[in-house]
């Protein structure tokens, strides 16, 4: 399945199957959270893009419970700005650093 | 009544993916497992395994674009990369009496080292001393200390060699967690601020690292 999921700017992120099976195998506390990943792009809390990697757009929504993860969790989403794939999904309790320059919503 | 907390981490299980198109490298201790991520960087995170709570791993998004620009050939060295990292033994004491962590890491031997080793059970602990991370001082931004958050972690050297072989942090119960967030940024801005002036120390076990990964262009950078 190719899934395009529109974000709050316009912009079209690509869900893969192979995307996601690829994401899965390596984070496998994500398998029953693709519908998330999928909320997480179309209606974020914030979309970064990336400090080293400006090509790369970071989209972040906090959840607060998450059945079997924890709670109070925020699930970041890569998506690479030129093809639009997601790269990787996965939940992060804390963040030491800021997530790059934020791209939405503008200030 | 004091106690010693001590756990060992062994790298031999290293397993990783490299995504080429989404250039994503997950590396795990073990086969993947669910775990939670603790962000230090927009492009680095560690994963901690969530039952039972251990070091799961790291995730690096953007892997070669970020790490061509230091070393042309990341990924075409990674195999080898992974196989020195797998040498690595990581060992973490806290010593409830006197709140301290301490964080030793070590390299292997192998081969016919190893085997000498073995058969003499020879093993001569190098005597060492403990300095501080930071010898900056004063204050930053706004009047906001600067450097505070590495007060408490000292660098334990070898002698005479002076080879960092591991970092000790004092009042661990209350400022451990702003102390590992210092040294985690030190180390990250002395990779990729090379215009910034860096204490001796932090470059020191920046290159300590690196050298297990075995990248020292990283090294040119951070001078």
């Amino acid at each position: 399945m190719h899934e395009a999921i529109p974000d709050p700017t316009g912009f079209q992120a690509i869900l893969t199957d192979e995307c996601w099976q690829h994401i899965v195998s390596r984070h496998p506390e994500m398998q029953p959270f693709r519908q998330f990943v999928v909320e997480t792009i179309r209606e974020p809390d914030g979309i970064y893009s990336g400090k080293r990697d400006p090509s790369r757009r970071i989209y972040c929504k906090r959840y607060l419970q998450v059945s079997e993860v924890g709670d109070t969790l925020d699930l970041l989403v890569f998506v690479g700005s030129a093809d639009g794939y997601v790269a990787t999904a996965y939940f992060a309790a804390y963040s030491l650093r800021m997530l790059g320059a934020l791209i939405w919503p503008s200030r | 009544m004091a106690f010693a907390l001590v756990q060992e981490f062994k790298f031999d299980r290293v397993d990783y993916s490299y995504d080429r198109r989404g250039d994503v490298l997950d590396i795990s201790f073990g086969v993947p497992a669910p775990a939670i991520a603790l962000q230090v960087e927009d492009w680095l995170a560690i994963q901690v395994r969530l039952n039972p709570p251990s070091l799961q791993g790291m995730t690096i998004v953007g892997f070669k674009r970020i790490f061509e620009k230091i070393n042309r050939y990341a990924e075409k060295e990674l195999p080898r990369r992974m196989k020195k990292l797998a040498t690595v033994k990581l060992s973490i004491e806290y010593d409830r009496e006197s709140d301290t962590l301490v964080m030793r890491w070590q390299e292997e031997a192998s081969g016919l080292r190893r085997l000498t080793q073995r058969i003499f059970h020879h093993r001569v602990e190098k005597p060492s001393i403990f300095e501080p991370l930071s010898r900056r001082a004063g204050f930053g931004l706004e009047g906001m200390p600067a450097d505070q958050s590495l007060r408490n972690i000292y660098v334990e050297k070898t002698l005479p060699s002076k080879d960092i072989v591991g970092i000790k942090i004092l009042e661990f119960t209350k400022c451990g967690q702003t102390a590992l967030e210092g040294f985690l940024g030190a180390i990250v801005d002395t990779l990729f601020e090379p215009s910034t002036e860096h204490d001796e120390n932090v470059q020191l076990i920046t290159n300590a690292l690196i050298r297990h990964l075995d990248w020292q262009r990283f090294a040119a950078l951070a001078t």
